[in-house]
């Protein structure tokens, strides 16, 4: 009678045990960007660090938010900081404008693929399918090439108009599986009753796939807000230049100089909107990348 | 799919089917023409330029057929390259599935706070590729890295070392920084398969005397199945262009330690400026991936046909 007891409470501490450990390891890292981001740069240079900083400094996201400089930033470093703002608003516009355009045409285009029929519909829904598994590498020289001669280097629309094609297929995929699962009925009363294709699109199969429009905004909000690549080769200035290309040259640029404590606040920064997207939609989220994973 | 294709051959009038098909068309054609524009002609383009000698370096621009291709698997840096690719591509699914199932495991149990646990784990996967590449070059930095600090005060080293200051362990930590970055998307898929494993299944076999490693493995792990294959398919892809990371923490080095081939196509094309070797490097990844996506495709065609 008493061994099993303990053995089940010895099992019981080791399973609590574990999910601390799972909790510690996965906000550690984060919580530590968030502590250097606000420790003086006499402090981050502590050896052994200063896991509390001693005299907290919000001085970093004054400089990043509001462009006024700090004792000891160099005219360089706060050049950069004001730069911040401007890739905020670039980022700010190009990865909502993308999701948005992204899902009206992306379920236009799924609702042709799970409702009509036409010649070629299987071979485009898997053509569509095949186009997200391309490596970004395969198509940034050409890109590269066409969009200096069309003068769309450095712009947002031209980036905008990438981040679209790749998402796309993502938006077909996800709102496919979603409108495969809503019954043909449904739709064909509402025909009966009057509607046109277009109409019972609108008034009845979107609002039953509400969830799945979510899922696939969410996914694709991410993927824009936090893409680096094309961001990379296809901007340069303030004109076009998204968040993640400036936290890069926070930590680059610099050379010797390189400031942690900068590049810390602006990661926290950078990183709190898809954090919050992806915690608040979190089951949509699931949903989103399951569903279109599963069922195709 | 079945009862869907019945239902529109059993209730489509013939004579609208030419409309029907207009209509179709119409609304796929932004679809696919953003994904022809951006997609389909700058894969054939690339392909094209891999035959030619174009390098901003060298005036003259010339066809040279798989001259390219010759030089890149004559260049001992390439196959390296491939070789540390496949290195990085292997070590990081085997980690983050075992660990990535191992807390997705965990997190299926009942406890108090579960929601919140489950909400906490999907943080890593909500940071951008590139603040996690600084955030954790900031964690190895040699001189006042937490991760010296830390090892330091715990006994466990007895001076700071230079994580990324080594070709294999580079690697290595690169790997790391990767998979604290991953790893909730494996638990996510995971949990989501794992919900749809009935309890009945596990009361009977426990009824049956079975123990919790038996039950794992011969109803958890082959219903799990499935959703494991999509992970892995998606993984291997991602992981055989990875190239954020590796931008961010060590840009190839050191001494090209960890110059991958997704670093070293973009090298040759924005570094070099050698449009023509870039392109063929880049064509040696989609082919590979291309093969990888075939099988994909066909892994959820299969799927499909089940249901």
């Amino acid at each position: 009678m008493r061994w099993p007891r303990m053995r089940r409470m010895l099992q019981r501490i080791l399973f609590g045990l574990t999910v601390v450990a799972i909790v510690v390891i996965s906000l550690a890292p984060f919580v530590w960007q968030v502590i250097s981001s606000i420790t003086t740069d006499r402090e981050l240079l502590a050896r052994p660090p200063h896991w509390l900083p001693e005299e907290p400094t919000l001085d970093r996201y004054r400089a990043l938010i509001l462009g006024e400089a700090y004792p000891g930033i160099s005219p360089a470093l706060l050049r950069s900081a004001a730069n911040f703002r401007g890739a905020f608003v670039n980022s700010l516009t190009v990865a909502p404008l993308t999701t948005l355009a992204s899902l009206v045409l992306g379920t236009l285009a799924a609702y042709a693929l799970t409702r009509l029929r036409f010649p070629g519909r299987q071979g485009l829904f898997f053509g569509i399918l095949a186009a997200r598994m391309l490596p970004p590498i395969s198509l940034v020289i050409p890109l590269y090439l066409a969009m200096r001669a069309l003068g769309l280097m450095d712009t947002r629309l031209g980036l905008g108009l990438v981040y679209l094609s790749l998402t796309l297929p993502l938006v077909v995929w996800i709102m496919s599986a979603y409108f495969r699962s809503i019954p043909w009925e449904i739709e064909e009363a509402a025909m009966i009753d009057g509607c046109s294709p277009l109409g019972a699109l609108v008034r009845v199969i979107l609002p039953l796939s509400a969830p799945g429009l979510v899922a696939a905004g969410v996914v694709t909000l991410l993927f824009a807000w936090n893409e680096f690549f094309f961001s990379l080769i296809f901007t340069q200035t303030l004109a076009s230049k998204t968040l993640p290309k400036a936290i890069s040259e926070f930590s680059t640029e610099l050379g010797a100089g390189l400031d942690y404590g900068l590049v810390t606040a602006g990661g926290v920064l950078t990183s709190l909107p898809p954090i919050a997207i992806a915690l608040f939609f979190q089951r949509y989220l699931v949903r989103g990348l399951v569903g279109g994973a599963t069922k195709g | 799919m079945r009862a869907m294709t019945q239902a529109s051959k059993l209730h489509t009038p013939r004579r609208r089917i030419n409309r029907q098909w207009l209509f179709a068309y119409a609304l796929l054609a932004p679809t696919l023409l953003l994904i022809f524009i951006f997609n389909v002609w700058p894969l054939v383009y690339s392909a094209y330029l891999s035959l030619q000698q174009y390098s901003l370096l060298f005036p003259i621009r010339r066809f040279v057929g798989l001259e390219n291709y010759r030089f890149l698997f004559e260049d001992p840096e390439f196959i390296a390259a491939l070789g540390r690719t496949l290195y990085f591509v292997v070590v990081s699914l085997a980690l983050e599935t075992t660990i990535g199932l191992a807390v997705a495991l965990v997190l299926n149990e009942r406890f108090f706070g579960r929601g919140l646990v489950r909400t906490i784990v999907l943080l890593p996967w909500a940071i951008p590729t590139i603040v996690n590449g600084v955030l954790w070059r900031w964690i190895y930095q040699p001189n006042f890295g937490a991760l010296n600090g830390l090892l330091w005060q715990l006994g466990i080293i007895d001076e700071y070392v230079h994580w990324l200051g080594e070709p294999w362990r580079a690697m290595n930590m690169v790997i790391l920084a990767d998979a604290w970055h991953m790893i909730p998307f494996y638990t996510l898929m995971f949990l989501a398969g794992l919900q749809g494993i009935p309890d009945s299944l596990h009361e009977a076999a426990r009824v049956d005397g079975a123990g919790w490693f038996r039950r794992f493995w011969h109803i958890t792990l082959p219903l799990l199945r499935p959703i494991l294959l999509v992970i892995l398919v998606i993984r291997t892809i991602e992981t055989f262009r990875v190239f954020d990371i590796i931008y961010a923490l060590t840009r190839g080095g050191p001494g090209g330690g960890t110059t991958v081939v997704g670093y070293y196509a973009y090298e040759q094309a924005f570094s070099f400026a050698d449009f023509g070797m870039g392109s063929a490097a880049s064509m040696v990844i989609t082919l590979s991936v291309l093969v990888l996506a075939v099988l994909y495709v066909k892994l959820l065609y299969r799927d499909e046909l089940l249901h």
